[in-house]
């Protein structure tokens, strides 16, 4: 093909604005790009003179999606700060909080997002028409995902029950049970979604590149709700040297920063856990991964949504030992850890559905914060999505425009970029 | 299977888009009037798919949304999802942008849906970046309501 110029602008499907630029002139490519065109939040600045039971509240509202993971993290950022440690219940209540919105955030994804990229149709909308089935189960994991969120959080977004030292109410043991069936219930709906996705996996690009992967890490499970930070090209690093490890940096034709570490870019997300932890991954998710032929390190970006499903399974199983662990201990009504309000910085780093997420704050005696910097997965993400595009791009150019255009938006919508909102409203026509 | 609930009124819209916001706005309205036992209000948000879930628990929904269906900005129209088809350009769905009437038939589809569904919008003027409504929105509030509540005292009889 001679001249070729695609020019995606605000890529749907992902959240946020994002635009892919691909042009080629003679057979020869004279540019590909991915530009990230929101605006900038200004988080980082206006929590500062904020105090400290306030943060995690504000930085819960970053994300619709990753509201939980936001919040988790910035009280593990503010409770290293102030140095109070949390009873091992707030603990195990925390991770099932987290599970919740993994499930939650995957199956929207690899649900409602990129399914039906697998059954080649526009949106979730024709596939209720064509697959109902199918559509009925991935609704019925979403649910559950919203409805545990709910339980552990007070709503299924924007968590209200959270606050340093622990939580302003927890679920019953009544509800844990009830949970736990619902989570026992929920697997062969489970397999079945994965048959599906399995049946149909082949309409995923098989596209590899060797990169960096990025994730948490620890001896004792796989990684979510803490750890040290991993690296496959470089070992283990304390949290404490994540600067070092993100290395952010601007570039004229984003307004999100980017970050690179060893080599020239890294990923970060479902797919770099897996890379780094998957030993550690529960019986069925472990028999799902098989399933799939996934095995650690796998290059190919386009399984981060194999990778997601996979963790769907780690999340309900994982969910249901912490319920059983929990109702053994018997549940405390009061746990919180009492502390005292002091100066100091603290940072958290926590797994969200996207990857790596760190919290940096600095606070003054008063528990005012004078100082935060927040680094989120998807900003770690796009020096790697443009490096695939650089190599994924001309191996695509004895494709038609259309085929170009949509494997490119298949290859960012892998990622599972969470950019920012926009709106939405009804537009109808009445019928005569 | 858990027994229905009544009667919900959701609203949906995103209040920091201008006249998206207008159905939030008319539920903030219903709060502060005397409503039947049994009516439950709802701020649903920009919550997509999430409706699904939402409206499943119910017998009778009343949606309140902001809409275009080429009327003057302020205009209202009250009717059920057989009354239209959706005309909504979307190229693609996220899960910001949604279509209410596409979830509305989802949830038909599998079988969840209220028996009742209204649908009570606003035309609406200028959707863009902002926390306030067109002068012409705001002044259809009043009015607005005044549908929400007969609607509410119709399909509660039905």
């Amino acid at each position: 093909m001679s001249k070729i110029n695609i020019a995606v602008k605000h890529l749907t499907r992902v959240e946020g604005h994002g635009n892919i630029v691909f042009n080629v002139k003679d057979g020869t490519i004279e540019k590909i790009q991915w530009q990230v065109s929101e605006a900038p939040r200004m988080f980082e600045s206006f929590l500062r003179g904020r105090p400290y039971h306030q943060m995690s509240h504000i930085t819960s509202r970053i994300c619709g999606i990753c509201s939980i993971g936001h919040a988790l993290c910035s009280l593990k950022a503010t409770e290293a700060a102030m140095g109070i440690e949390v009873s091992e219940q707030t603990v195990l209540l925390r991770k099932l909080a987290l599970h919740g919105e993994n499930m939650q955030s995957h199956i929207l994804h690899v649900g409602y997002l990129v399914a039906p990229d697998l059954f080649r149709v526009g949106s979730v909308f024709p596939m209720i028409e064509t697959h109902t089935d199918t559509v009925l189960k991935i609704i019925k994991l979403h649910r559950l995902a919203n409805e545990m969120s709910d339980l552990m959080c007070g709503r299924t977004t924007h968590p209200i029950t959270l606050i340093p030292g622990g939580f302003t109410a927890i679920p019953s043991e009544k509800q844990l049970r009830n949970l736990k069936q619902k989570l026992i219930d929920i697997i062969p709906i489970c397999d079945d979604v994965i048959q599906t996705v399995l049946d149909n996996i082949h309409m995923l690009p098989d596209f590899s590149r060797e990169t960096e992967y990025i994730a948490l890490t620890t001896d004792d499970e796989y990684a979510l709700y803490d750890g040290v930070i991993g690296s496959t090209d470089t070992g283990r690093h304390p949290i404490e040297e994540y600067e070092s490890i993100v290395n952010e940096f601007v570039v004229p034709h984003s307004t999100a920063k980017f970050t690179r570490h060893a080599r020239e870019s890294y990923m970060v997300g479902a797919l770099a856990r897996f890379n780094l932890n998957s030993d550690q991954l529960t019986p069925l998710a472990k028999k799902c991964a098989k399933k799939f032929g996934l095995k650690a390190v796998n290059y190919n970006p386009f399984m981060n949504n194999v990778a997601q499903l996979i963790e769907y399974y780690h999340s309900v199983e994982d969910s249901i030992t912490l319920i059983d662990k929990l109702l053994e201990r018997g549940l405390k009504k009061k746990d919180n850890t009492k502390y005292k309000v002091r100066g100091g910085r603290g940072i958290g780093a926590v797994e969200v559905p996207r990857g790596i997420l760190f919290h940096d704050y600095t606070y003054n005696d008063q528990g005012i914060c004078t100082k935060a910097n927040l680094v989120i997965p998807t900003n770690q993400n796009h020096n790697n999505i443009t490096k695939d595009m650089e190599i994924f791009a001309p191996m695509l150019l004895d494709k038609s425009e259309k085929e170009i255009e949509l494997n490119l938006e298949m290859l960012v919508r892998a990622y599972d970029p969470c950019i920012s909102c926009s709106t939405h409203y009804l537009k109808v026509e009445f019928k005569r | 299977m858990m027994k229905k609930k009544n009667l919900a009124v959701i609203a949906v819209g995103n209040e920091l888009m201008g006249d998206d916001g207008i159905g939030p706005a008319i539920l903030n309205a219903l709060f502060r009037e005397p409503l039947p036992e049994g009516v439950d209000l709802i701020d649903g948000g920009t919550g997509g798919m999430s409706l699904l879930h939402i409206m499943k628990d119910y017998n009778r929904v009343i949606f309140i949304d902001s809409g275009d269906f080429g009327g003057a900005p302020g205009e209202i129209r009250v009717f059920t999802p057989r009354n239209v088809h959706s005309i909504k350009k979307m190229r693609r769905y996220s899960l910001h942008e949604s279509d209410l009437i596409e979830i509305i038939h989802i949830s038909q589809k599998i079988g969840e849906a209220p028996e009742i569904i209204m649908i009570v919008v606003v035309q609406s003027g200028k959707i863009g970046i902002n926390t306030s409504l067109s002068p012409e929105v705001i002044n259809a509030v009043p009015q607005a309501v005044k549908e929400v509540i007969s609607q509410i005292k119709r399909i509660m009889v039905e």
